[in-house]
């Protein structure tokens, strides 16, 4: 009697066993084809500056890239994603690092180009490769005449930044003093600086240019003074900015006409400290009130893994990456061509503003901020406080940007 | 095919092959390799400046980057084919090289350096600025590939285009052209007074280095199918310096290997570091420290091997028979004196070196200049060739006015001339030093093709220049190992080599043994019958027994000239030239020098016991045993080439001793660093005195002092004449005072041994005395070696003398026992009689 209800319930456990054995294995046969593909990682590209004078800058941009992928979980389309960050020095060397991701890595796509020249020539590879290319870069000609369909850029082009700005500077005054580097961002900056004025019918009280890398601006500074100008129109590079800040309040001008550059990031005037001046455009700034709910997300995530809010660029690159990861699940393949259309196409919500690449140059559709550094800087991460907000409305945008009559951009086929 | 084994081509080719597969294999870009086939073509171009012409370079970048905007520019606007831009880039570098060499040339070391690197640098701005047609800091992008689209096909490309390239430079560098540009690196006074001149070729030296960047700079905008400023700025002008550095200067491989592992190295670190510069340059740093020599350098190392490997080793075989050096007929030498001049004058600041000096030189005649040292000989010298210019008078050759004549000009009309101190080419072998001379002459000398060693007039007349002063059994030992009466023969042959209607030799016979010297003379004199000898020297008795005709300088001034036998017996030139004392020793003065006290030990100070030595394996020294007594004066003596300067470099640490034990006073110092053994109290008086050209007399001295040894009041009391010429600079001594210089420099420190090597090398007869009277007061105080091949001058004034030869001592006894036994000198030092009759 016990031997039989022991066999019996025996028995019973076996083909029960046996039964999900059995079906488990079927399932999983068929899931193995699923399976096998989910397991193969989607590889993407950052090319930002690991070294050099644009290091902080590259460093903040990779960070939030990755950190952005992190918080979407670190799969796309089910897959493992996963990053290579390689540097960005000088333009011949990115553009071989982005050929080793291209050609080794296989990536699907690459995030890069924090400097004018580097992204030309990023883009130019891009387009020979095929490889879509987010570029955070503000070089007017990357979305005008040598715009390609697989190149988009997330920041504002110079002459946008410009005359965003100018309307606060001419409510300051209409006599203006240039100073400017000399090579040709700093060119394009002081020809729209300059159009803006003629406008306006403002005079233009000096001119002064200087080359890459000037450390000592004392005699400028003092000409600057005696031309008692309303507003000082800057386009300095890197670190030219903060050290002429410092220089201007050692000569006591901290509280003088302001300083104006159309973008700046902020480690620039973070790197002044308290004695930073002036009146700024920036894309986006880490406080600003009106940040969608996923951007103060990153920020304090951001601000949590590594000490430090995020500074413009780091933003720019993570609403970037956000972008990118969007386009291609919306896409739902991470083919060149499919990812392009993706771009082209996806749409997120930037609060009352919508967040998208324009379809016809790729230029990425964003408000622009002007901000003032405060009187007295306490935290030099917030030593920044927004004036206004250009344009004030979504309508707006399309003319700040520029219309596709204006444009030379014509993109050509996948 | 053994010559193809060596050939640097087949090898590049081999390593391009294996990393292209490599490459292949694991799936890397290919488009990394072809850049460091790139680079390497940088980096030899520049390296044919550096290591064959001998000028450093550091904005070799100019060319590179220009080349790569002239290739991208010319691809963009006018045609888009690969082969176009790179013709295009290396014409463009062939023409701007041209200009901007004959601008930057006049300048030599390192402002011919800056001047390059300004150069580049200005090419930056003005790239960087010229926005609208060179894209600024954006640079060109966008440059059509059409012929070769895909990375492996231009990959194949850019090798065929970097071999070819590797093997023009290869052949050029064997060719005559490349020859010369070699020996000018070496010693660029010498090839001037060759008849070559050095000017234009370092300008083609500098437009060809030029064209083989520019199309590297070519190649890389096609790589990158874009332009950019960065090559350009000074950040990056250095790199081809630091690769080619990093893989071995003096190889013709070392470009490869600085090339490749200076991009693999740097794509290494950047992918997986963030500050990978901070782990790069110290790799740079150790590599330079463990490796100075470079990659390659190491590489032959590690299989037991030295010396550079620029060209190939070999020299053309020896001919079965030489042909007798035959000096040319003299035809071209009518009965008009061969050289005149006329009221010739010159003046340093307050001091003449010569006044007023009428002299002629006829033709077939040995004309000997004499006189005693700080005469103005070697200024006459200058002042003909035209190393110098003469403030005031004339100088009329072949009947033509040459005083203002550029040097090479002069050697071309048939002026020939031999230097004071030996001035060849170090790094060449004894065959090339002369054959470059005789190649001179040759109509082919410009040839940038052929092989050099492939024209046969020229190396026949080369064996036989070499037959005629004994060194074609030595034809191919490079420069560096030969004796020093070797490198005056080899000096000798170079000078020979001209052609020349008129010699003008200066003190030919310097540091040769008595076997040499009659060799020598015989050569001279049979020179003179079918040539003109203007001679200095300052062996009276051969000059005396060989001359035609004399002419004595004294303080720059002409006092004598006519026949031997009347000038002899001129008072005036007794007076000035012989001392008054003739040629007799005076006494040893009574007042000794101040010297540490002598270590009351009784054993010998200096002990020597089997000592070995050699230079870079060789045994020199072959077990030599020696002792010196405290205060003590011994002669070593022996021919050229025995060792007795090997033997003083052994004791002084300057070379190591292979085997064997040194002990000085009780302590053995054999191995020990050479200022570790001169602290002990061991001084040396060097062969060529080695004094600080710049600094003062005094400076000289004081430099040198310590406590314990002689004081500035002794010193000058040995030696008046340095007293007088306290404040002079020593570059501006004469031989002797020189000598007595460097002897007193010795006595400053307190030194218990003396070495004096060929003390009396070079120095009139009275001058050597003074010297000789020094010697014979030191000696009791301090111990004193002298090592001389002249023995009759030295035995009076030692104790014990050693005969060294072969490396081993042949003799060790009392000096007096040698002065006497003239068979045992004749044996060991090959002297004959004083007054032989000149064959």
């Amino acid at each position: 009697m016990h031997t039989n209800h022991i066999s019996v319930s025996h028995t019973a456990r076996t083909t029960r066993r046996g039964l999900l054995l059995a079906s488990g294995f079927t399932a999983a046969g068929l899931a193995l084809p699923a399976l096998a593909q989910s397991g193969e990682p989607i590889k993407l590209g950052i090319v930002f500056p690991k070294q050099g004078t644009f290091a902080q800058l590259g460093e903040g941009a990779a960070n939030a890239a990755v950190l952005t992928l992190e918080m979407a979980g670190g799969r796309i389309l089910g897959r493992p994603a996963q990053t290579t960050w390689l540097d960005e020095p000088n333009p011949q060397t990115a553009q071989q690092n982005m050929q080793k991701l291209v050609d080794e890595e296989k990536v699907a796509a690459v995030l890069g180009g924090a400097s004018g020249a580097t992204a030309l020539a990023l883009s130019a590879l891009a387009r020979r490769t095929k490889t879509p290319l987010i570029t955070i870069s503000g070089a007017a000609v990357l979305t005008g005449k040598d715009c390609n369909r697989y190149t988009f850029r997330s920041n504002a082009p110079a002459p946008v930044a410009v005359s965003a700005i100018t309307p606060a500077m001419l409510e300051r005054g209409k006599r203006w003093y240039f100073l400017i580097t000399d090579y040709a961002y700093g060119h394009d900056v002081y020809n729209a600086f300059k159009a803006a004025l003629d406008a306006a019918g403002g005079t233009q009280v000096g001119y002064d240019r200087m080359p890459l890398g000037t450390t000592d601006f004392s005699a400028f500074i003092l000409k600057i003074r005696q031309a008692r100008p309303d507003v000082v129109a800057t386009a300095l590079s890197g670190n030219e900015l903060p050290t002429f800040l410092k220089q201007y309040a050692e000569f006591g001008m901290r509280n003088g006409a302001p300083v104006v550059s159309p973008i700046i990031t902020d480690t620039d005037n973070v790197a002044a400290g308290p004695q930073a001046s002036g009146l700024y455009g920036k894309v986006w700034h880490h406080s600003d009130p009106n940040n969608s709910p996923e951007d103060r997300a990153f920020t304090e995530a951001y601000r949590r893994k590594h000490g430090v809010p995020p500074h413009s660029n780091a933003l720019l690159a993570a609403v970037s990456m956000r972008l990118l990861l969007a386009a291609i699940q919306q896409a739902g393949s991470t083919s060149p061509e499919a990812i392009v259309r993706g771009l082209e196409t996806v749409r997120l919500q930037d609060g009352a503003f919508p967040l998208y690449f324009r379809e016809w140059d790729h230029q990425l559709m964003r408000r622009i901020l002007v901000l003032r550094v405060r009187n007295q800087v306490t935290d030099l991460w917030d030593a920044l406080e927004i004036v206004k907000q250009v344009p004030e409305t979504p309508a707006g945008l399309d003319a700040l940007y520029g219309t596709q009559a204006q444009s030379e951009c014509r993109l050509g086929e996948v | 095919m053994r010559r193809a084994i060596r050939s640097p081509v087949l090898w590049t080719a081999i390593v391009f092959a294996a990393m292209t597969t490599a490459a292949l294999v694991l799936g890397a870009p290919v488009g990394r390799i072809t850049q460091i086939a790139i680079y390497v073509l940088y980096g030899a171009g520049v390296n044919l400046l550096i290591a064959y012409t001998g000028l450093v370079p550091f904005g070799a970048s100019v060319f590179f980057g220009c080349g790569t905007y002239a290739a991208a520019l010319f691809m963009l606007h006018v045609a888009g084919n690969e082969l176009a831009g790179l013709v295009f880039a290396l014409v463009w570098s062939v023409v701007s090289g041209a200009l901007l060499g004959l601008v930057v040339l006049r300048r030599r070391g390192l402002y011919f350096s800056l001047l390059t690197l300004a150069a580049s640098q200005i090419a930056f701005e003005v790239v960087f600025r010229w926005t609208s047609f060179t894209g600024g800091e954006n640079g060109l992008q966008n440059v059509p590939r059409p012929l070769f689209p895909t990375a492996i096909s231009f990959h194949l490309f850019t090798l065929a285009v970097l071999l070819a390239s590797l093997w023009a430079i290869w052949r050029m560098v064997h060719s005559p052209y490349g020859r010369a540009l070699q020996a000018i690196r070496d010693n660029e006074q010498r090839m001037s007074s060759l008849g070559y001149d050095t000017w234009r070729l370092k300008l083609g030296a500098f437009t060809l280095s030029g064209a083989f960047v520019g199309v590297a700079g070519g190649l890389l905008a096609q790589l990158l199918q874009g332009a950019y400023a960065n090559n350009l700025s000074w950040q990056h002008a250095g790199d081809a310096l630091l690769m080619v550095v990093l893989g071995g200067v003096h190889h013709s491989l070392g470009a490869l290997w600085g090339a490749s592992v200076f991009i693999l190295l740097e794509d290494f670190l950047s992918a997986r570091l963030e500050n990978w510069w901070l782990v790069f340059a110290p790799a740079i740093i150790v590599f330079a420290l463990v490796a100075p020599e470079g990659l390659h350098g190491l590489f032959r190392r590690g299989f037991g091997r030295s010396g550079w490997t620029l060209v190939r080793r070999d020299i053309p075989a020896r001919p079965a028979a030489i042909r007798p050096f035959a000096a040319g007929d003299g035809q071209g030498l009518g009965e008009d004196p061969v050289l005149t001049v006329r009221g010739l004058s010159k003046a340093f600041g307050s001091l003449s070196v010569a006044q007023q000096l009428d002299f002629e030189v006829a033709p077939r005649r040995l004309h000997s200049i004499i006189g005693p040292n700080g005469a103005g000989k070697t200024t006459l010298f200058n002042m003909l060739t035209g190393i110098l210019q003469p403030d005031a008078g004339e100088i009329r050759f072949l009947g033509m006015d040459i005083t203002r004549m550029p040097v090479h000009r002069r050697v071309q009309l048939g002026l020939g001339r031999s230097f004071q101190i030996v001035s060849v080419f170090p790094n060449l072998s004894v065959f090339e030093n002369v054959r470059i001379a005789v190649q001179a002459r040759n109509p082919q000398r410009h040839a940038i093709w052929r092989d050099a060693h492939g024209i046969p007039a020229v190396n026949e007349r080369t064996w036989s220049l070499l037959a005629a002063v004994g060194l074609d059994h030595r034809a191919e030992a490079g420069c560096a190992n030969l004796a020093h009466g070797e490198r005056r023969l080899l000096d000798i042959a170079v000078t020979l080599a001209t052609d020349a209607q008129l010699l003008l030799l200066d003190e030919p016979l310097a540091g040769l043994g008595e076997a040499d010297r009659i060799t020598v003379s015989r050569l001279i004199r049979k020179l003179a019958d079918s040539h003109a000898v203007l001679l200095i020297e300052h062996d009276l008795d051969r000059v005396v027994a060989l001359s035609d005709r004399i002419t004595v300088l004294h303080q720059g001034r002409l006092i004598a000239d006519g026949e031997p036998a009347e000038i002899v017996r001129e008072p005036a030139v007794v007076a000035a030239y012989l001392g008054t004392a003739g040629t007799s020793m005076p006494a040893p003065a009574p007042r000794p020098l101040a010297a540490p006290a002598i270590a009351a030990a009784s054993g010998p100070l200096l002990r020597v016991e089997g000592l070995v030595a050699g230079y870079g394996g060789s045994k020199v020294l072959d077990s030599v045993d020696l002792t010196v007594e405290p205060g003590e004066a011994v002669a070593v003596l022996g021919r050229n080439g025995v060792g007795k300067t090997t033997l003083l470099r052994s004791l002084t640490g300057t070379i190591p001793v292979t085997a064997g034990d040194v002990v000085f006073d009780g302590a053995s110092i054999a191995g020990q660093r050479p200022f570790v053994i001169n602290r002990r109290g061991v001084a040396l008086v060097p062969e060529g005195r080695r004094l600080f050209p710049n600094l003062t007399v005094v400076e000289n001295l004081r430099i040198a002092a310590r406590p314990g040894g002689a004081t500035l009041d002794e010193v000058y009391d040995l030696f008046p004449r340095l007293k007088e010429r306290a404040r002079q600079r020593a570059e501006s001594l004469s031989g002797g005072e020189r000598q007595m210089c460097a002897v007193a420099r010795a006595l400053m420190a307190p030194s218990r041994l003396v070495l004096l090597d060929e003390p009396f090398e070079g120095l009139a007869p009275a001058v050597v005395a003074e010297l000789s009277a020094a010697v014979a007061r030191l000696r009791g105080e301090r111990a004193v070696v002298l090592v001389e091949h002249q023995a009759e001058k030295l035995l009076p004034l030692v104790d014990r003398a050693y005969v060294l030869v072969n490396g081993r001592v042949a003799f060790a006894g009392s000096s007096a026992s040698l002065a006497a036994d003239h068979a045992l000198q004749a044996r060991l030092l090959g002297m004959v009689e004083a007054d032989a009759a000149p064959a």
